[in-house]
């Protein structure tokens, strides 16, 4: 780094800073006391001043020694996801002790597993971060899954580069400082009005501090792209800038879509698929191409004044600017630095659901889907159902509703349906025909489901459309699948025919 | 349908669409009508394109929910397809907000196909009350269901009404709207284009749906809506006011991306052609033609941009109040533009030493190389200067 002398000069005051925050909160603690003993040492305090001075420093104490002794931070405490030894993954540590060595840093302490798309090195620092402590690299599984052994290099270079002390003897001090001041105004988030009037105190100085620190931690982001790029190859150091928001989309989706999707019903895949079934999502090829208009475009994220990362379009054009190194892409992925990823995957994902989901069900991922979709169709039926039922005094069936059109009841249907949002503040036939589209939408799922109970047709597992009602046209008659959606929708037609669709419920049986 | 005027209000992309020497005068400085025989804005028809009681009757009588001077409205209009298309369309509106009117109708007298058409139109036009005039990637995914659902149902209608009364176009010219937004392939809209030309081959308001459907950002492209349009203009008598298709491709299609460019392209040959085939046209035209003033706001605007002021003055003199049809309603504040183009004309024929009219021009072939030229391989080689 050119600027040395002047970051140098900007590390000594950033530490001065921190020194200062820590004076800040035992001068604090000194002052309580020194009231405590002003009041107590009094000829003859009352009673009710003392139960007020006592009490006024416990309440205003506690955020204060929460302020300098959370600075550590709870995640610190205990990391969510697996350790894993030297011995259990040799070819893993091996690896990251390389890029420590590449990056002029020591190797962390703890290498952790973890179910998230993330990748961190935290330091359990003490006094603010003025003394180095235990290093811990947090690995993130859906990471492995989805980068390539040079993107990993890449990102775990990087992240060991915020501790590299290869450009500034300070700069590891002033990356500890700013863990510990956002902890801090982590910790501090709710409370009481005196937590909320001490924090507004630490919050003007933490700011302060990362404002001071931010100019030193963006050179240190680049400094540590360009390790990384030296490490990896300019391309695959790019390319994994640009994976990471994919992975985090794309991961986030696959839980919601595929792995937690059934976890309401008491359904979850086998524990070595929960988080491993990722790769399946991302080797398909539809997905690929959604996934790469992420990597094409970077989402715009408003930078935060206090955000140690210059903005990731920034970043990944700077790497992109540099000249050609030849070293082009490398494939695969970096799950081929671990020894039986499965179980290990299976233990990670253990470790971070919530307990009450150990006494699910684990089933395939075809069983998981299906039951999903049948479910998710039922509870769009199940308003449809309810309301024919009152209307009618019947039961709750297909066949009940239907009924209900035919004798001309499809509008108290509709009345009795909740409200869809596109209808709100509507009148007359657009909102008539807004409720009948939902009306119809709802028709459809119920449809599907009688169709899936009778054996002709579902939810196939598939990685390109999640929650496809399919039939199995080669169980049912010729057109059936064309007639189909027709059929539907001459029930919620401006002159209802429900004899279409009784014609081809007929044909299931 | 409202998008297809924002191109002329320049409210549409790109910003800042309006016509080069209006917008000054036209923003900047108003006129005293009155002194130039024009009526003044509050004496502006601005409901109905028509100035007819029975109409004005037909349509109050529906908000009392009574049909009855509807039948007689339509019984009376007979066989006059242009003017039977456009009562079904201000009626078919009116039941896409209520169809109470038109229901009892319909079962008094099942038989009655002017009713099933304004059935048939109804559901076109609630269809794309659901889709709104948005642009389609605005359009939500339920209004889109909501959409195709109601418009899906409208083939039907119009088939029956067609049944009702064979002669009539009146039900072709509605389906014409629904294949539109039904993505009707090109050869089926064709076989649906040939019923409605055997049974009024000049009928202006069916060409101007046609000719959207033939636009690029519908289901045609540049080259088949200059045939569709070119084609109908050659093979149309004058006075048949088609004739008007040119002038609204040139503001819709034709006009250049570039709203730096577009002065220059108003004021060019080629619009400079098309207008006078099209004062040639209306010239012949009866002057009772239903769509006489559509021609001539059409004119107007044109004769505006391309600067001819006596003659714009005309044309608004002719207009006189009524301001209620195309293309004056395809956008938002159709009033605020009549206006505002008036006082561009009356402003700049001041501006021009009060010139006279010249005398009527004479037909002569499209300028060579411009898009209307179509012996020449491209047309798109230099919109600005037709070359």
């Amino acid at each position: 780094m050119s600027s040395g002398p002047r970051t140098s000069s900007r590390a000594v005051r950033a530490a001065g800073l921190l020194v200062g925050f820590y004076a800040m909160g035992f001068g604090l603690l000194a002052l309580l006391l020194a009231i405590d003993y002003l009041v107590l040492d009094a000829g003859d305090p009352s009673p009710r001043l003392v139960f007020y001075a006592l009490g006024f420093s416990a309440l205003a104490g506690v955020p204060i020694l929460r302020g300098i002794f959370f600075t550590r931070g709870n995640r610190m405490r205990k990391p969510p996801g697996v350790r894993v030894t030297r011995f259990e993954q040799p070819v893993l540590w091996q690896r990251v002790e390389v890029l420590a060595q590449a990056m002029g840093t020591r190797p962390p302490k703890e290498i952790w597993i973890t179910a998230d798309v993330n990748a961190a090195v935290h330091e359990e620092s003490w006094l603010l971060g003025l003394i180095p402590g235990k290093r811990r690299m947090l690995l993130g599984a859906p990471l492995l899954i989805g980068l390539t052994p040079a993107q990993f290099d890449a990102v775990v270079g990087h992240e060991l580069g915020h501790y590299s002390n290869q450009d500034t003897r300070l700069a590891g001090l002033v990356q500890r400082g700013r863990d510990s001041m956002t902890n801090t105004l982590r910790a501090f988030h709710g409370g009481n009005n005196l937590s909320a009037a001490l924090f507004a105190l630490y919050k003007s100085y933490a700011e302060r501090y990362l404002r001071t620190t931010q100019a030193i931690s963006r050179e240190q982001e680049r400094a540590a792209d360009l390790a990384a790029v030296r490490i990896a190859g300019r391309d695959n150091a790019a390319s994994a800038l640009r994976q990471i928001p994919a992975l985090d989309a794309g991961f986030d989706f696959y839980l919601g879509h595929y792995a937690a999707s059934a976890s309401e019903l008491g359904l979850l895949p086998h524990t070595d698929e929960f988080i491993g079934g990722f790769r399946h999502l991302l080797a398909d090829p539809e997905r690929i191409e959604e996934l790469d208009a992420i990597r094409r475009d970077l989402p715009k994220r408003a930078a935060s004044p206090y955000d140690s990362h210059p903005p990731m379009d920034e970043r990944v054009a700077a790497i992109e600017a540099l000249p050609e190194d030849g070293r082009g892409r490398d494939s695969g992925s970096a799950t081929e630095f671990l020894h039986l990823p499965a179980p290990l995957f299976g233990a990670v994902a253990r470790s971070a659901w919530k307990p009450e989901n150990n006494g699910k069900q684990q089933v395939d991922w075809a069983t998981l889907l299906h039951t999903a979709g049948r479910a998710r169709a039922l509870e769009q039926a199940g308003p449809l159902l309810s309301a024919a039922a009152v209307v009618s005094g019947g039961s709750p069936t297909l066949m009940q509703v239907l009924e209900v059109v035919d004798r001309g009841g499809l509008a108290s249907l509709c009345d009795r349906l909740p409200e869809p949002k596109i209808a709100k503040g509507t009148t007359g036939r657009l909102r008539d025909e807004h409720l009948r589209t939902d009306l119809g939408k709802r028709l459809r799922s119920l449809v599907e489901v009688t169709v899936a109970d009778a054996g002709r047709g579902g939810w196939p597992l598939s990685w390109s459309h999640s929650h496809r009602f399919e039939l199995r046209t080669e169980l049912l008659p010729e057109g059936f699948a064309d007639r189909l959606q027709p059929a539907v929708e001459a029930v919620v037609a401006g002159r209802p025919s429900t004899s279409q669709l009784r014609l081809l419920v007929q044909q299931l049986s | 349908m409202p998008r297809f005027l924002d191109r002329i209000t320049g409210q549409g992309r790109p910003p800042k669409a309006a016509a080069g020497p209006t917008k000054d005068a036209g923003s900047s400085r108003t006129i005293q009508p009155a002194e130039y025989g024009l009526p003044l804005r509050a004496e502006l028809r601005t409901d109905w394109p028509v100035d007819h009681p029975a109409l004005d009757a037909a349509v109050l009588a529906v908000k009392a929910g009574d049909w009855q001077p509807v039948g007689a409205l339509m019984w009376e209009t007979g066989r006059d397809w242009e003017r039977r298309y456009l009562y079904t369309s201000i009626l078919g509106s009116l039941a896409a907000e209520d169809d109470r009117w038109l229901q009892a109708w319909r079962q008094a007298h099942p038989e009655d196909g002017a009713a099933a058409a304004i059935e048939a139109s109804s559901l076109v036009q609630l269809a794309w009350k659901i889709r709104t005039g948005d642009v389609s990637s605005k359009v939500g995914r339920e209004q889109w269901e909501g959409f195709f659902r109601v418009l899906r149902q409208a083939p039907e209608r119009c088939r029956e009404a067609a049944a009702l009364s064979p002669e009539d176009p009146t039900p072709w010219v509605v389906l014409l709207g629904a294949a539109k937004g039904l993505q009707w392939e090109n050869d089926e809209f064709r076989t649906l284009w040939a019923e409605v030309l055997a049974r009024d081959p000049h009928h202006v308001l069916a060409h101007i749906s046609a000719q959207s459907y033939w636009l690029p950002r519908w289901h045609g492209s540049t080259d088949l809506v200059l045939e569709f349009t070119e084609q109908t203009i050659a093979a149309a008598p004058d006075g048949s006011l088609l004739s008007l298709l040119r002038l609204d491709l040139l503001n819709r299609e034709l006009r250049p991306e570039n709203a730096e460019l577009r002065p220059a392209f108003w004021r060019g040959e080629q619009v400079r052609w098309a207008i006078d085939e099209a004062l040639i046209d209306l010239a012949a035209a009866d002057p009772a033609h239903l769509r006489v003033n559509t021609m001539r706001a059409w004119l107007a605007i044109f004769l505006v941009r391309n600067e001819r002021w006596a003659e714009a003055v005309e044309q608004f003199r002719a207009i006189g109040r009524m301001v209620a049809f195309e293309p004056w309603t395809y956008s938002k504040d159709g009033t605020s533009l009549f206006t505002q183009q008036r006082a561009s004309a009356v402003l700049g024929w001041e501006a021009a030493g009060r010139p006279a009219v010249p005398p009527l021009p004479q037909h002569r072939p499209a300028p060579a190389g411009s898009y209307f030229d179509l012996s020449t391989p491209n047309p798109d080689a230099d919109p600005v200067t037709g070359k």
